[in-house]
């Protein structure tokens, strides 16, 4: 059994997991968007097809993309496991942060400057988030009797 | 616009959906011995036995769909920026599904992040 550990607010390590989590996710999401490129949405079968069409060698860019989306499942899992879904939710925002740099250096789009005044207000509501208790861990569910081990955070008193 | 609009919202209800399930799974391996195996073969090992991982999963691919049918009717900017709904969304059903607290510094944050991506959006 861990050192179980007085804590109000979210543990450093799963901060960083969350980033961790966020920048794969925002990895994902480039590959996914280069590699789909304009596709016919007029109907569900062409888009579809546009996914399938493996003759357009950009859609592999879309697949590789899929497979880290789906890998980060195991490291959003482990988030779960140490957090509020409403703390962990928000937290992985620093993508709206991380986004726009990337769509402006690597896809070229333009982003206006009140969208920059609007990022540091999610910088803020990050900081605001992650000063939040965990009430879960504060107090669990009936469904929820006790911690597993390994879990180093949720003391149920202050 | 409107398309991607309505795209992003449908999408987002899903995956609000899937997230719940999945963090209702979380909470369940949680509470089960893990047998002196490492986190992820535990993970592993309940994949098939929790119902809600496989709802939860099903859940966030329709929004996936969802959501990729936005991502290539938009500017990547556009799309991310309206997915900001998704924490509203996840504050009331975590309250409710999950009984976890809204207390005031999460509420702050939360608008916070809100605001921040409504005034990106309205630009």
């Amino acid at each position: 059994m861990e050192k179980i550990t007085k804590i109000n607010q979210l543990p450093v390590k799963i901060f960083l997991l969350i980033i961790a989590n966020d920048l794969l996710d925002t990895l994902a999401q480039l590959l996914m968007k280069k590699g789909l490129g304009l596709c016919d949405l007029s109907s569900v079968a062409s888009y579809f097809q546009h996914l399938f069409n493996f003759s357009n060698p950009h859609i592999f860019l879309f697949w590789i993309g899929l497979g880290i989306y789906l890998s980060n499942f195991f490291l959003w899992m482990k988030v779960l496991s140490n957090t509020d879904l409403s703390v962990a939710l928000p937290l992985a925002s620093s993508s709206y942060i991380l986004i726009p740099f990337a769509a402006v250096f690597f896809l070229h789009e333009f982003v206006k400057p009140i969208r920059w005044l609007g990022l540091v207000l999610i910088v803020f509501g990050i900081y605001f988030i992650s000063k939040s208790k965990p009430s879960d861990l504060l107090t669990p569910s009936p469904d929820l009797p006790c911690q597993g081990e390994g879990i180093n955070i949720g003391d149920t008193h202050e | 616009m409107n398309k991607t609009i309505t795209l992003v919202l449908i999408a987002e209800f899903w995956i609000t959906i899937g997230q719940v399930c999945f963090k209702k799974s979380a909470n369940r391996l949680n509470a089960q011995e893990t047998d002196g195996k490492s986190w992820i073969m535990h993970l592993l090992g309940s994949v098939f036995s929790y119902p809600t991982l496989w709802i939860g999963a099903t859940a966030i691919l329709v929004g996936m769909l969802f959501w990729f049918a936005a991502l290539s009717s938009g500017e990547l900017n556009s799309v991310y920026l309206l997915g900001s709904i998704q924490y509203i969304f996840a504050l009331f059903a975590a309250h409710y599904f999950l009984h976890e607290k809204i207390n005031k510094t999460k509420l702050i944050g939360t608008l916070l992040i809100t605001l921040g991506i409504i005034l990106t959006a309205a630009s």
